[in-house]
Order: structure tokens, then sequence, then C-alpha cells
């Protein structure tokens, strides 16, 4: 599941994570819709950005673990917020990638969470 | 004289029992001094023995026993020739007692005196005092009589208190008076160092060794076995347990425990005691005088202590002390009818006493004397160095494992070289302790010289270098450049952030402590941290003196170390980047200005296109979007500053998505603006001047960044106008063909064309259209068009109609058409049959079989060859052409109406 | 375009009305204007052409100007041709101080009074179009420049 508010975002990562088999459960705009589609069609991995208009990011987070505490979450989001990319790691993201990224960048990082254990 | 056999066996016996007495010595003494000087002390016991036997038969004996001088001293029978049976068992005797005397000297002065010294003394010793002093109260014995001037007077000293203990005892006295106490045996304030001896239990065996020779010494001093030696023996003994049990319960009462040492001296002191009156006093007087002899010993040890006078094995208060009480005893506890001497007890005491004066003054005086002015010349004394290593390796060489233990510490603990290990002797306690010594001291080495690496490499190293653990606190070790970056505050165990806090910009502290917080929680990702790391990239103040603090660019790396799982410490490194900044600048300055159009143009052909597009129109959008937030001055200028940067900040992951540097770079710099703004106190408008132009160079870059698509766009328009126009090229080169060839063959041609190219058309693909076209055009005119007197003839138009029309879907679709005679079958067959095919398969091919013929090469329906047709291979190359490419061609047609052929094509990718 | 540019132009308006009313004027957040043109009642505008093109001009309404002429000339209602005067006058002072002291590569064309908002005052200026509002006694005028 991808969730960003840049529509090229979303697109971009779906277009990168395809061929790498992944499926991609849907994509959200907002922490909100995330909840929505999360709760529908549970994915084991989220992709998640941090700042969100209506539901920010963390407050996303929270709700999902809340949900699944196992869920593998990806934080995806500025490098200049290493606050709270850090509030996100302690509030149980597995990893966090700064924007901006590189296609390698994320294939390497979604791959080695979607390596490790829940 | 004439001694019985009986009587020559007891003296012989005798004889070796004193003898023995030197065993007992050699064990005493050197299980009372250390070990270090164990052997050196045994080997005066046996050395003295060679020098007093030699000394007192060249000079001694004589001296002794030759014919008085005035009753001082004897004056023949030097260097005895042992003519008869008496005198050579008196010598031999007399000899043992000499060498004992010696002996007791070797005790005393033991840890410190010289060898050659020692010697010096003993030869002395026998040749000399022990002589003349037995002159004076034995002088005549050999020959039964007393010709001595003490011997004369009255004095009597049965086996020797005196002539033997005493005398040793005096001379150990001058001559540790000259030698001095043993080294750190005494202190300051008069308190004493007991040494520990090599081992007491050898005392214990030498002492009762001693005992048992004194059967010898006393019992053989009646010089016959007669019916007194057993009861000589036995008081002797008595004594001797009287000393040994006072002296053991007055310590015990003491010092509060049963000292050996006492034990050992108190019975030596009470056979001394017994020497002198053993025969002549009763068995109760001799346990009086055993436990006396015990309370002088114990009087003068303290005393001896008292005056700082050091017998390191106590021979002065055993011999000496009890030796002159028991010299006085035979006044006091003697018989004076078994004595013999005509005295009262009172008169034989004052005789007594004169007799221990005048020894004293003799042996001790002598030996002063001489030990005075030979330690001018030769110190009798070793070096205090020698003295700390031990006699038994400076005077003999002779070590032992423990000794070699000890010089293995000692050289390490001077020198300090941890390489040096102590020599292990097999199947020894000291050989277990080196070994186990070795063992600890590989560990330690290891340790320190890890540690001494470790410290070298923190000295060196350029980077900060040091440990947090999980309460934020810098270890005691760091590298000292840390210091150069921190200050030079006390680091080891301060708080890192508090340090920190000072140099840096508030604001990069703020997420430390989160950044603590999941640095040391092992269930985090690290890697993930280390991206969150707020301190990989910091301006570091760093103020050296007061008024010259300049700032550099430091990088800050942590490192875990896990133990068990946990993060027990972070390790941390601190480096300068300043100049590495530097260069990137430059480096990122040259880059932007090398990225020409060229290169802006090279990036955007690998996008996608649909995502460019995408991304200019929300570039646009966004751009517009801050200038209205700018443009509406609603907004405080710290709402606007976070707007924008989050505007932007996205649009920063999009340019790099989409591999956009030089976008990525310029937004990373004006995010930098924003950040500095934000944290500038006292915001003035004049402050967004500068962020507003790099704002419009953003903007601007954006827009070349649309033109250049829209330049794009117009170049691929532009070629496919320009493929246009070269199709209309290539329409009227085919019109030119097909009316230079009709006008050769007198025919009338019209050419219509509507080819759809549509600009898809590569170079390559148009000039083999132009071919097969070409090809298909001469063939309709050759072959299908009429001329036009027979076309008029059939009712047709006398121009003919050719009609090429070309699409392109996913295959190219090329038609051409003529409204000539179409396919002549009958023809083609008389062709073929010319051509040798055979009748009867000629006969039967179908109307298909027959085109198929028509494209097979060198067939020619023209009768006549000409430039333009009739070749025959007109139809054969475009059919190969076509399907060398994987294209096929169509053929219709109606004799004498027209003849269309349908070529398709794949289009190439 | 540099900081230094801008900050000279603004400067001179600014300063300008320090010295004629001794109210000095003050700036607000200068942002970048690409469509439709920050044009209030009354402009100046004075081209700039030689290597560096385009243009600069200031831009003001009624009210902000008729202060200006009030405390000028104690003119009480001043009419439209005295403020497009009075922008001109401004907008010649703006000329005059770029001519002094950026020489010879500025190029300027003789200052361009308009009345109400002409549609195509941006194609003279070159983007990006900094906008730089002035405020001054309450009242907003805005100094814009567009230069290569």
């Amino acid at each position: 599941m991808i969730v960003d508010d840049s529509s090229i975002m979303r697109r971009a990562i779906t277009k990168y994570l395809t061929p790498l088999g992944f499926e991609i459960v849907g994509t959200a705009g907002n922490g909100q819709e995330a909840l929505q589609l999360y709760r529908e069609q549970p994915a084991e991995l989220v992709t998640l950005d941090i700042t969100m208009p209506q539901m920010d990011g963390l407050a996303c987070l929270q709700a999902l673990k809340e949900i699944n505490s196992e869920v593998r979450v990806l934080v995806i989001s500025a490098l200049s917020d290493s606050q709270t990319g850090l509030k996100a790691l302690k509030l149980g993201a597995k990893s966090f990638l700064p924007k901006p990224f590189t296609e390698a960048q994320l294939i390497n990082e979604i791959q080695r969470i979607a390596g490790s254990k829940p | 004289m004439h001694p019985t056999p009986v009587d020559v066996l007891w003296i012989l016996i005798a004889s070796a029992l004193v003898f023995v007495m030197r065993l007992g010595f050699a064990m005493l003494e050197s299980g009372l001094v250390r070990s270090k000087n164990s052997i050196n002390v045994s080997a005066k016991v046996l050395t003295d023995l060679g020098v007093a036997l030699i000394a007192f038969w060249v000079v001694g004996f004589g001296i002794m026993f030759g014919t008085s001088w005035k009753g001082l001293w004897g004056t023949n029978d030097f260097l005895l020739d042992f003519g008869s049976l008496w005198t050579s068992l008196f010598f031999l005797f007399h000899a043992m007692f000499a060498s004992t005397g010696a002996t007791i000297v070797s005790g005393a002065v033991a840890e410190r005196i010289r060898f050659s010294s020692y010697l010096l003394i003993t030869l002395l010793f026998a040749a000399v005092i022990y002589p003349v002093l037995g002159h004076w109260v034995w002088g005549g014995s050999l020959t039964g009589t007393t010709v001595g001037w003490l011997g004369k007077l009255g004095f009597r000293d049965f086996a020797g208190s005196t002539v033997v203990h005493s005398t040793g005892g005096w001379v150990s006295l001058a001559v540790i008076l000259i030698l001095g106490p043993r080294q750190g045996h005494y202190n300051q304030d008069g308190s004493v160092n007991r040494v520990t001896g090599a081992g007491l239990q050898t005392s214990i065996f030498g002492t009762i060794l001693l005992w048992f020779g004194w059967f010898g010494f006393n019992g053989g001093s009646t010089l016959a076995l007669n019916d007194q030696v057993p009861a000589i023996i036995l008081k002797t003994s008595f004594s001797g347990a009287a000393g040994m049990l006072t002296a053991l319960f007055l310590g015990w009462r003491l010092r509060g425990y049963p000292d050996v040492s006492l034990l050992i001296n108190g019975a030596l002191a009470g056979l001394v005691g017994a020497t002198a009156s053993a025969p002549w006093i009763s068995t109760g007087s001799s346990l009086i005088v055993g436990a006396i002899s015990a309370l002088v010993m114990l009087a003068l040890e303290y005393l001896l202590d008292r005056w700082r006078i050091d017998d390191a094995v106590t021979a002065i208060p055993v011999h000496l002390g009890a030796g002159i009480w028991g010299t006085l005893a035979v006044g006091l506890f003697g018989d004076p009818h078994l004595l013999d001497t005509g005295l009262n007890w009172e008169q034989q005491t004052l005789i007594q006493l004169l007799g221990i004066l005048a020894c004293g003054a003799w042996a001790f005086g002598v030996t002063w004397g001489v030990a005075f002015v030979v330690n001018r010349f030769r110190r009798f004394r070793v070096t205090s160095a020698d003295e700390a290593a031990g006699l038994n390796v400076i005077e003999h060489k002779a070590s032992t494992e423990l000794y070699d233990l000890f010089r293995t510490l000692e050289e390490q603990s001077r020198s300090g070289d941890l390489n040096l290990r102590a020599p292990v002797e097999p199947f020894t306690e000291v050989g277990q302790i080196a070994s186990q010594y070795n063992k600890v001291m590989d560990r330690l080495q290891e340790n320190l010289v890890a540690k001494a690496d470790y410290l070298s490499i923190l000295n060196n190293v350029h980077e900060g270098l040091f440990l947090i653990d999980s309460g934020g606190r810098i270890g005691p070790f760091y590298s000292s450049v840390l210091e150069e970056f921190l200050g030079s505050v006390p680091l080891a165990g301060a708080n890192f952030a508090q340090v920190l806090s000072p140099l840096v910009n508030p604001a990069v502290m703020e997420p430390w402590k989160d950044f603590h917080d999941v640095l040391f929680n092992s269930q985090i990702d690290e890697q993930a941290v280390a991206r969150l790391n707020p301190l990989r990239q910091v301006e570091l103040w760093t103020n050296n003196a007061p008024g010259s603090g300049t700032t550099r660019h430091a990088r800050f790396q942590f490192r875990r170390l896990t133990e068990n799982g946990q993060v027990v410490r972070v390790m941390v490194i601190l480096r300068d980047v300043s100049s590495e900044i530097e260069l990137q600048k430059n480096l990122e300055t040259q880059k932007t200005e090398r990225e020409s159009e060229m290169e802006l143009f090279y990036r955007i052909l690998h996008i996608a296109p649909e995502l460019l597009v995408d991304f200019l129109a929300g570039f646009d959008q966004k751009s517009r979007q801050i200038n209205l937030l700018m443009e509406a001055g609603q907004h405080t200028p710290q709402d606007v500053l976070k707007h924008t940067f989050r505007v932007l900040h996205g649009l920063k992951g999009e340019a790099s998505l989409l591999d956009l540097p030089f976008l990525v770079s310029s937004i990373h710099d004006i995010e930098n603006e924003i950040q500095a703004l934000e944290h500038k106190p006292d915001l003035q408008n004049s402050d967004f001047l500068s962020l507003a132009l790099k704002l419009g160079r953003f903007q601007e870059t954006g827009r070349e960044l649309s033109q250049l698509v829209q330049k794009l766009r117009n170049f691929q328009t532009n070629i496919a106008q320009a493929d246009v126009k070269a199709s209309h090229g290539l329409v009227s080169a085919l019109e030119g063909l097909a009316q230079r060839t009709a006008g050769k063959l007198g025919k009338m041609v019209s050419l219509k064309t509507s080819l759809n190219f549509e600009g898809t058309l590569a170079r390559e693909d148009l000039s083999f259209w132009q071919e097969i076209l070409a090809q298909l055009v001469k063939n309709a005119i050759v072959h299908g068009i009429e001329l036009p007197e027979e076309r008029l003839r059939h009712g047709k138009n006398k121009v003919g109609q050719i009609t090429l029309t070309a699409e392109v879907h996913d295959h190219y679709v090329v038609r051409a058409k003529d409204d000539g005679q179409g396919i002549d079958l009958e023809g083609l067959k008389k062709k073929a049959l010319e051509k040798g095919y055979d009748p009867q398969t000629v006969a039967h091919w179908s109307r298909s079989d027959v085109v198929r013929f028509l494209f097979t090469g060198g067939v020619s329906t023209a009768p006549t060859i000409t430039e333009d047709a009739g070749r025959g291979v007109g139809l054969s190359f475009v059919s190969s052409r076509l399907s060398e490419r994987g294209g096929r061609i169509a053929v219709s047609f109606h004799k004498g109406h027209y003849l269309e052929f349908v070529l398709t094509l794949p289009q190439r990718r | 375009m540099t900081e230094g540019e801008l900050k000279f132009f603004i400067d001179v308006v600014t300063e300008y009305f320090e010295q004629i009313t001794g109210e000095s004027a003050g700036m607000g957040i200068p942002y970048i204007k690409s469509e439709e043109p920050a044009v209030l009642s009354f402009t100046g505008l004075i081209g700039i052409s030689g290597p560096r093109k385009g243009a600069i001009y200031f831009t003001a309404e009624k009210a902000l100007l008729s202060s200006l002429t009030r405390e000028i000339l104690d003119l009480v209602d001043p009419d439209d041709d005295s403020l497009l005067d009075m922008v001109g006058e401004l907008t010649n002072t703006i000329a005059g101080n770029v001519r002094k002291s950026f020489g010879a590569d500025f190029l300027i064309s003789v200052p361009m009074l308009i009345k109400g908002k002409p549609t195509d005052i941006l194609m003279r200026l070159k983007p990006p179009v900094f906008i730089v509002p002035i405020l001054w006694r309450k009242e907003k005028a805005f100094l814009a420049v567009g230069l290569e």
C-alpha cells in the first residue's frame, strides 16, 4: 500500500515496485484514506508519507499499528524533519527513507524491509 | 696418658657427635635466614670446618696446649705430629671444638658479611683467639696438669660455656658492630622487621641435631667414659629442656603464641648454660641453670634489638648470654667439693667473673681491632645491591628458583619491562607460582599492550573518536583531537549533549533526545536510525581563544556496540568535513555550470514523458501557489516560510525521483535559506529578498524546462512535417517517373496518390517505399496501362489511371491499382512453357499459381526489354524486399479492367 | 539579477519617501509574479535595454499618491494628471539613480506613465518578475523589477 499526497510519488513508487513482483494493494493520498483502505485490504507493507493533509503520517502510523501491530511500515519523508522520523521509528515504523530518494534507494529499502522479520 | 680402648671409643664417638653439631648449625642457620642467603650460610658452616681444622693444626693447638709461657700461651706442638694415640685423640676432640666455636659466628653475621671476610674471621678465631683463651683455661690438660693463668686461679669451665660459646659470641658481637645491621631490619621508630626464614622446620631439625651433638660435646669433655658421663648428658639435657620450656611459656605469655624461634633458642640457651657446670651441679640446679639461661637469652635478645645490634640468628643471646650465665652458675650452683679448687662459692664466683671478663676483653678486643683495621681496606660487608640480591647468587652464583623468580620480579619492577617472564622450575611450588605469575603477566601484557595500541591510535587519529553510554556520558578514553573539537573541558564522564549544546545551533540539538533513545534501542533498525542522525552535518563553533572563534563543518557518525543483543555503548566518530563541504560546493557549482542545456535535454529524454508532463504541471501549479501565498500578505512571515518549505519539499522529492539534480540542488539551496530565515531572530521583510531571488531563479529554471519540453514538442512536430515534405517529394518523384515512363511508351497516364505515412516514416523506410512504389508504378505503366488508342477501343479513357495509397495503422498498408489490362493468365502460362515448365503442370495451374509465377524472377509479360520493364525483375524485387521484412503482397485483378497490389508490412519498432 | 541590485531599487524608493516626507516607507515580503501584473491605478515604467534587458515599474493607488502629492505640493485634492505626474517624478528619480549607479550597462528608456491597468505590461518585464510591496502610511504600492 502506498500512502503519499503527491500523485507523482504514488505513480512513481508503483512504477518502481511493480516490476519487483510487489502487488500494489492500493494507494492513498492522505491518512484517512489510507486507514480505510487498510481496513478493507490489509497490506503487508506500507510506504507512508508524513506530511499529508487531513491526517498526517504519524497519526496514521499509530492507527495502523493499532489495527495490526505487525504491519511493516516504511516511512518516507523529508530529511529535515529528523525529529518526526525519530518519532516514527519510536512509534514502530520499520525504517525511514528520507526524501529525496532515488529509485535504487527505494528498491533497496523495500527489499530490506520485505526480507526482515515482522 | 693412656686411655682404655673404651675411652678411646667414647672420645671418637664424642668427636663424631661434636662433628654432627656442624650439621645442626648448618640446618639451624640456613633455616633462620632468608632463602636468598641460605646456601651462603650453609657454605660458611662447611668452609669454616676446613679453615678451622687446618689453622688449629698449624698454630692453634700449639698455642692452646703447647708448653706454656707464663700461663698465657703455648709455645710448641705447632704442626702437630700425631705420634701417640692420646695426642691424636686429644687433638681430634679439640679440633672439633675449635671449629664448632668458629661456626657460631657464621649465623650471627649472616646475610651481609663478605664471604672472604668471614674466612678471615674464622682463621683468626681458630688460630689465635680461641687457642689463647683455651690455653688460659684448659692449658696443660693434654698432660693432665693446669698451666693456664685462669685455670691456676681456679676458674672452671667444664666443656666451654666461656671458652667455646662465649668466645664465639664475643667475636660475633665485634664483627656485627663493624658490619652494622642488615638493610631494612630496623625501622626509623626502632621496631624490628623480622625476616621470614627460609624454613623453620629445618631449624628445628638442626636444633634437635645440636642437642644430640651436645651429648658428645659435654659428655665427651670428661675425655673418658666414666660414671659421670650419663649424668652429665642428662643434666645437660635437663638444662636444655628447662631453657626451652621457660622461653616457650614466657614467650607464649608475652607474645600470645608459642613462638618457634623461642623454642629453638630457649633449648640452645639451656644447653649452652649447662656446658660449663654440668658435672658439678645437681640435677635440680641444672633445671634452674637452664631456665635462667633462657631468661638471659630473652633479655639479651631484647637489649640487642634496643641497641640495634642485628644478630641474624640470635647467636649472641644464646651463646654469649647463656655462656656467661653458665660460667657464673659454676660458682653459684657448683659443688665446691666436686670443683676441688679450694675456693668457697663466693670466691669461685668472683674467679668465674674474672674469667668471663678476661675472655670478653680478649675475644672482643682482638676481633674488633682486626676487623676495624681490615674493614678500612676492604669492606667486610657486601654492597647494598648485593645484599638485596642475596648472597647465594652474589657470592656463589648459586641460585634458587625462588631467587630467580625474585630477580625477575625485581627486574620487572625496576625496568617496567612486561616482556620478562619468570623462570619456571617444574615440580616446585615456586615453579607453580612462577607459572601462574607468567599467566597473569601474559594477560596483563595483552591488555596493556592492546590498551597502549588503542591509546596510541586515539592519540594519532584525525577523527574525534569516543564512546557514549546509555546515559549519554562520554567514555574515559577518547582521541586527543576530540578536545580540539569540543574544547578541553573534562570530557571523560561528561554528558555529550551538554558538552555539544553550546557549540551548535540550538535547533540541532532538539531531536537529540529522541535520537539518543532510538540509538540505544536495539529493536530499531540501525540503518534507519543513521539516516535520522541530527548531527550528520553540523556547524560546530570552536572557541579556541576569546574573540577567535571559528565555525567548521563537522560530521558525527554513530555506531552501535552491542553485547548480547543490547546496545551498551555507541561509538561516535567526529570528523571535520569543512574542506570536504567546500570542495563539494565547488564541484556542485562547477557541475551546475556545466549542466548545459544539452544535459538538461538529455535528462529530460530519459524521463517517462507522462511523469515529466505531470511534474511540470505540478511545478507550475506549486510555483503559483508559493507566489500567491507570498503575495496574499495575510500570513505571518513564519507561516509563509513554513508553507513554502513544505511545497518546495514536495517538489524536491519529485524532482529527485525524476533525476533532475539541478532542480533538487536549487530547491535544497532555497530550503536552506528558508531554514536560516526561520531561525533568524527579528525577521525583517528585507530578509526575504535573497529568498525571493532564489525562488525567482528557481521558477525561471522551471520555466526554461517547460520551454525546453515545448521545444522538444516543436522539434518532433517539425520532424514530422519534414517527413511529410519528404513524402511530398516522393509523390512528385513518382509523378515524374510515371510521366517519363508513359512518354517513352507512348502511353498516357495520370497518377493519383494518397500517401498518409504521417511523418512516421523514417528515412530508410522512405527509401524502401520509394523503391517499391517506383517498381509498382513502372509495372503498372509497362504491363497494365494500354496504349491510348487501345484504351479508346475498349471504351476506356485514353488516359490510364494509377492510384497509390498508403496508410499506417499497426501495419503499413500500401495499395497500387491501375485500370489497365489486368493479368493475361494465358499469356503467362505460355511464358511458363517457354521457360521449360512442365506443360502438364502448367495446364492445371490455378489463378493463384499463375500469380505466384508472376512473382518469380525473370518473368515479364512485356514483349521487349526496356529500361523500365520487361526485365522481369520488377515484381520479384518487390516481393523479395517485402518478405525480407515480413511483409506480404496480395493481388486482385479483373482481366481487361484493373490490377491491384495490396502490400502489408509490419511497422518496425 | 542580484540581491544587491534588487535592494538598490527598493532603497531608492524607500529613501525617496523618507527624503520627501520625512517618513520612511517599509517593504513587504517580496514575491514573484508570473501571470496578471500587480498593477494599480497609476504606474510609471522604465524600460531597460543593453546587455541587461527588462523593465522596472512603480505602481500605486490614488490614496498613496494623493498623500504624497499633498506632502510635496500642498495640493488638497490633486487631479489624476497630478497624480500621474507624481508617479512620473518618482519613476524619474529611480531612473536617475539607476543611470548614476549602474553605468553603461543599463540603457534606460524614457519613463512611461500609465493610468489604469494595461494587460501587456508584463511583456516588457523579463521574468522572473519580482514584486516588492512598498508600505507607507498604511498605504500600499508596488515596485516591480523584471530584469534579465
